[in-house]
């Protein structure tokens, strides 16, 4: 026999069993919401007004922020993959190429277009990051936003001309500061608890203070990392400014390695 | 209710930031040096004084008397995440401290400093630890989906051809991994309205019988745990990935894979503990890694392939121990955990050293090492007797202990291929050290400026460890036996 066909079946029985498996899973999904129980989400639900308005930020910042700590550092540990493919940090060391020259031009209406639109997409990334607690939103797509806006004026500019220009050092620096923000601010909730109450809460919500345990307020001074705005939401929108920078310059630094790339195959 | 544990965090979030300093710190070789060292010592020190218990996560605590109970099925649960720390969690991050140590130290060793390679190591670290101690389903999807990736850019950072396609598959092949995982965790989820494992094994087990969609979750994880141990259909990805990294980041990674097959394991078993069928297919699939495991290495001319296989079937050989499914078979497997973790370090150690004196692994080009390196050699030997459960060695104990437990649940056969695995990987590994230390005839030269100090060290402080608790068992197997008791699966 040759090794074509044991491929041949090797094929026939994994297309078999996908099959298979795909209908248990669809069939386990369909009418899955008969089945439903609430649990949890509406506890989440029943609890969060106290914190902030927005429900959906209370739930990923505060009741399950340990998860969106876990969430961006996947997105920290894929960047940095990404340029450890490149070569940078690389056993072999990384070579530093020369900035290709755009070959193509980019047509009269996208460069009289693309640096307004991008001033209006980083304007808009940030109102989408600062606004996180009160309405949709959050550090994650305003990150994402405001690296759109980088991604426009590279693509039609160039890396060389674009007017957001930015080091490769200084996205690092930013992602770094972005992730320093989440995990210190957690090891700030750790520290507070532990000296105003015994026993320390990893991310606990200082600026809101939900279950009475710090009273720092007690001393004449707020609590600790409010957020000065009606809503009082404590450590979430700086979490949100956090996750916000660290996506913005995880995205940007990506767009960039693959820009040096672009001319070297 | 156990007590809240301050510390407990740090063990994740210290190497996280750890991490994001050296990765900042990239080409300032001394502050990465400095950093790192300072930072190990840290890591090993923390769980030592960490008090047993649970963290509660941004403080929301354990609730109790909800207004409307019908929403959800048992009257108590966490509100937040939830980390639980015991005497195995304990064993399990000290060992892994201490050998991720050894790890960073010899990379430090090798001059290969680079504060981005660095930061994949402390973050690959902190995934493991985060998924060795989460009591809540979800982190501990987040945080595999971390250690995947990292483990990917380990063995990218060699920058060969073979090791990016190695990478590469891994991560293909993690992307049907985790998509079964986090569908599995969906399903709990949707079906249950509860992420933490304590309280899903209590609604579960309240709620009687698994419907068909507790079925679907079960399966769907069950596929996943296959993956990120490493066991049967995966074995191929996994023994790629240890033998394209280099040797020394190879003895992390088997360290990582094995403490994850073991967390997931105890997840499952929490989780699902009325299930009987769940034994009965991970028994299926561990016989299968260990005899293809063992079978590939016998085949091996290459040292670092053949321990990657070996390392497979070894984790087969632990996924045995939980197949069994009664305590003293899981508490056997989980020690066999520990101890072939400490012996396949040092294999993997020794193959480092090998590859960087010799320029080569392929065991035919090698030869007449015990004239150069007559102390490796001699390690060498020992930790071969040590993996294939020779006493006083602690493989003995574990499998020894396996072989009873075998006997105990009615499966005396399971103890013959118990023997006939270490009868397999002990004429595996000692072909290798004939062919490295005693084959006359040896076609390669010698690195005459390679002394390997800090290697030396480490495989003997590490032989000294196996030796120690082979002779005292009870040290380590005693607490695992009652953790297991305790959680009455």
């Amino acid at each position: 026999m040759k090794t074509s066909d044991y491929q041949q079946g090797r094929n026939i029985i994994a297309g078999v069993s996908l099959v298979i498996a795909s209908f248990v899973i669809l069939r386990t999904l369909f009418q899955f919401s008969d089945y439903l129980i609430p649990g949890m989400s509406y506890l989440y639900n029943l609890y969060s007004g106290n914190i902030a308005p927005n429900v959906i930020t209370v739930i990923l910042f505060d009741f399950r922020g340990y998860d969106t700590l876990g969430e961006t550092f996947i997105l920290i540990t894929a960047v940095i993959t990404t340029t450890i493919v490149f070569g940078w940090g690389s056993l072999k060391g990384y070579k530093k190429k020369e900035t290709p020259e755009m070959t193509e031009k980019s047509t009269v209406i996208q460069r009289l277009m693309a640096f307004p639109l991008a001033i209006f997409l980083v304007a808009f990334g940030v109102t989408i990051v600062l606004g996180g607690h009160i309405s949709p939103g959050g550090g994650f797509p305003g990150g994402a936003v405001i690296a759109t806006g980088y991604f426009l004026t590279v693509v039609i500019y160039g890396l060389k001309k674009t007017p957001l220009r930015f080091t490769h050092r200084y996205l690092v620096n930013l992602s770094t500061i972005g992730a320093l923000i989440f995990l210190l601010t957690g090891v700030l909730g750790l520290v507070a608890t532990t000296y105003y109450y015994g026993t320390g809460y990893y991310l606990y919500n200082t600026g809101v203070d939900p279950y009475d345990i710090i009273h720092v307020g007690a001393f004449g001074w707020d609590n600790l990392l409010d957020y000065p705005d009606p809503t009082h939401p404590g450590i979430l929108p700086y979490l949100n400014i956090g996750v916000g920078l660290n996506v913005l310059a995880g995205l940007s630094l990506i767009a960039m390695f693959l820009m040096e790339a672009r001319k070297d195959e | 209710m156990l007590n809240n544990s301050t510390l407990i965090p740090l063990m994740v979030v210290l190497p996280l930031i750890m991490a994001i300093l050296v990765n900042f710190l990239h080409q300032k070789d001394k502050s990465v040096k400095f950093i790192s060292i300072v930072s190990l010592i840290v890591f090993v020190f923390i769980p030592v004084v960490t008090l047993y218990g649970v963290h509660l996560f941004s403080g929301h605590l354990r609730t109790g008397s909800f207004p409307e109970v019908s929403k959800i099925l048992i009257p108590e649960v966490y509100m937040g995440i939830v980390y639980s720390y015991g005497a195995v969690q304990k064993i399990l991050m000290v060992v892994l401290t201490i050998l991720t140590g050894f790890s960073v130290l010899a990379v430090i060793n090798k001059k290969m400093i680079s504060g981005v390679y660095m930061a994949m190591i402390f973050i690959s670290l902190a995934a493991s630890s985060a998924i060795i101690l989460a009591d809540d389903i979800f982190n501990f999807f987040v945080f595999t989906e971390i250690l995947v990736v990292a483990q990917a850019a380990l063995v990218i950072a060699v920058q060969e051809a073979k090791s990016f396609k190695a990478a590469f598959k891994y991560m293909i092949f993690g992307t049907i991994s985790g998509a079964s995982i986090l569908l599995g965790i969906a399903l709990l989820l949707g079906s249950y309205g509860l992420l933490n494992i304590t309280d899903l094994s209590h609604a579960i087990q309240a709620g009687g019988a698994l419907t068909p969609i507790g079925l679907v979750a079960v399966a769907l994880l069950t596929l996943g745990w296959l993956y990120e141990s490493g066991l049967f259909p995966f074995h191929i990805i996994k023994s790629n990935i240890y033998e394209n990294a280099r040797p020394e980041i190879s003895a992390l990674l088997q360290v990582q894979s094995k403490f994850v097959l073991v967390a997931m394991a105890l997840i499952l078993f929490r989780v699902f503990s009325g299930y009987a069928l769940l034994k009965s297919v991970i028994l299926g699939f561990a016989i299968f890694t260990v005899v293809i495991g063992s079978v590939m290495a016998l085949q091996q001319v290459e040292l670092r392939k053949l321990l990657s296989f070996v390392a497979v079937s070894q984790a087969g050989l632990v996924a045995v121990g939980f197949g069994l499914g009664t305590p003293f078979g899981i508490a056997a497997g989980i020690f066999h955990a520990i101890n072939d973790v400490l012996s396949m370090a040092i294999l993997f150690f020794i193959a480092s050293f090998v590859y960087d004196k010799f320029k080569t692994t392929k065991l035919d080009e090698l030869g007449e090492g015990l004239q150069v390196v007559p102390l490796v050699g001699f390690v060498m030997l020992l930790a071969t007797l040590a993996i294939s459960g020779v006493p006083p060695f602690n493989s003995y104990q574990s499998e020894w202990r396996l072989i009873q437990a075998s006997a105990q649940a009615g499966v005396p056969e399971l103890g013959i291929l118990v023997i006939l695995l270490s009868v397999a990987t002990f004429v595996a590994i000692i072909k290798a050290f004939y062919m490295i230390f005693m084959k006359p005839g040896s076609k390669v030269e010698v690195n005459k400026e390679v002394r390997g100090n800090l290697t030396k060290a480490i495989i003997v402080i590490l032989i000294l460890a196996c030796l120690l608790i082979g002779l005292f068992p009870n040290m380590v197997y005693d607490p695992i036996y009652n953790f297991v008791v305790s959680l009455g699966v």
